[in-house]
């Protein structure tokens, strides 16, 4: 079966309601969750279902906080990019799936996490259980401490 | 630096949701799991467009969700319209083969902002 089927009741919040919903926290999901996008207000404001001016004041709030770079090169239609580099776009993604493990009981997160550390941090065996093993965790953490020292000789 | 674990390979689950998909799916993923459909459309339309993927040419929404099967996503009706939604089969699968496809923004070199 492939039709429609009945969904339950509960409303769709960000994040499950964990900071109300506020178009704020509307717009940090929806550019956590793509982030590889340029977003123009109007994009945000059809994403989000809200007014232009309520959008407006939620992209100058993400954008005094580092989150959203602002682009002007074109003054008049000015777009806006995750700022990648800030470790609070890290958390939020952990956090995507956290709420989804908690709402599933799914194990999505760690994987995620898991893929983070290989892709950062070194070179790690991939984890079928979504769970880094503990030994090469300690083993990198080690050998980045060996590496540092070195540097700093 | 740690060599990886020849013994530990990573058995991915078919369906394989190629690049375009998977993308797709950490989006839909990282939204709460379900969007509205019309959303849905534009975020497909985006990611074939931005990912050009081989083996889903002329696969529209409607198509990939088929492909995929009801044990891991499904169209569903809200009281204010149509979504689409990952089960939560769906969404430990999705994370499988985000990770595969390397499409989460930490990886280097594989994204440049597209526009909307």
């Amino acid at each position: 079966m492939n039709g429609y089927e009945n969904i339950e009741r509960e409303p769709k919040l960000p994040y499950g309601g964990l900071f109300g919903e506020s178009n704020l926290i509307k717009v940090i999901e929806q550019v956590i969750a793509d982030p590889d996008i340029e977003y123009r207000p109007i994009d945000l404001e059809m994403l989000t279902k809200e007014s232009a001016p309520t959008v407006r004041a939620s992209l100058k709030a993400l954008t005094s906080l580092g989150l959203l770079e602002k682009d002007e090169t074109d003054r008049q239609h000015p777009v806006y990019r995750v700022n990648i580099e800030s470790k609070r776009y890290i958390a939020l993604t952990f956090l995507a799936y956290a709420v989804l493990d908690d709402k599933n009981g799914t194990d999505s997160m760690n994987k995620v996490i898991a893929d983070y550390i290989e892709s950062t941090l070194g070179e790690f065996s991939r984890p079928v259980d979504g769970h880094i093993e503990a030994n090469n965790l300690e083993l990198a953490i080690q050998e980045q401490k060996l590496q540092r020292e070195s540097l700093s000789v | 630096m740690i060599p990886l674990d020849p013994k530990r390979p990573l058995k991915l689950e078919e369906p394989n949701p190629y690049l375009a998909g998977a993308a797709f799916l950490a989006w839909l993923s990282k939204q709460g799991q379900e969007a509205d459909l019309s959303d849905c459309q534009d975020k497909w339309d985006l990611h074939n467009r931005n990912k050009p993927t081989k083996e889903l040419e002329n696969f529209n929404l409607d198509d990939f969700i088929k492909y995929l099967g009801p044990e891991l996503i499904i169209k569903g009706r809200r009281s204010y319209g149509e979504i689409v939604k990952l089960t939560p089969k769906g969404v430990d699968w999705a994370a499988e083969w985000a990770i595969e496809y390397k499409v989460q923004r930490w990886h280097h070199g594989t994204q440049i902002p597209k526009k909307y």
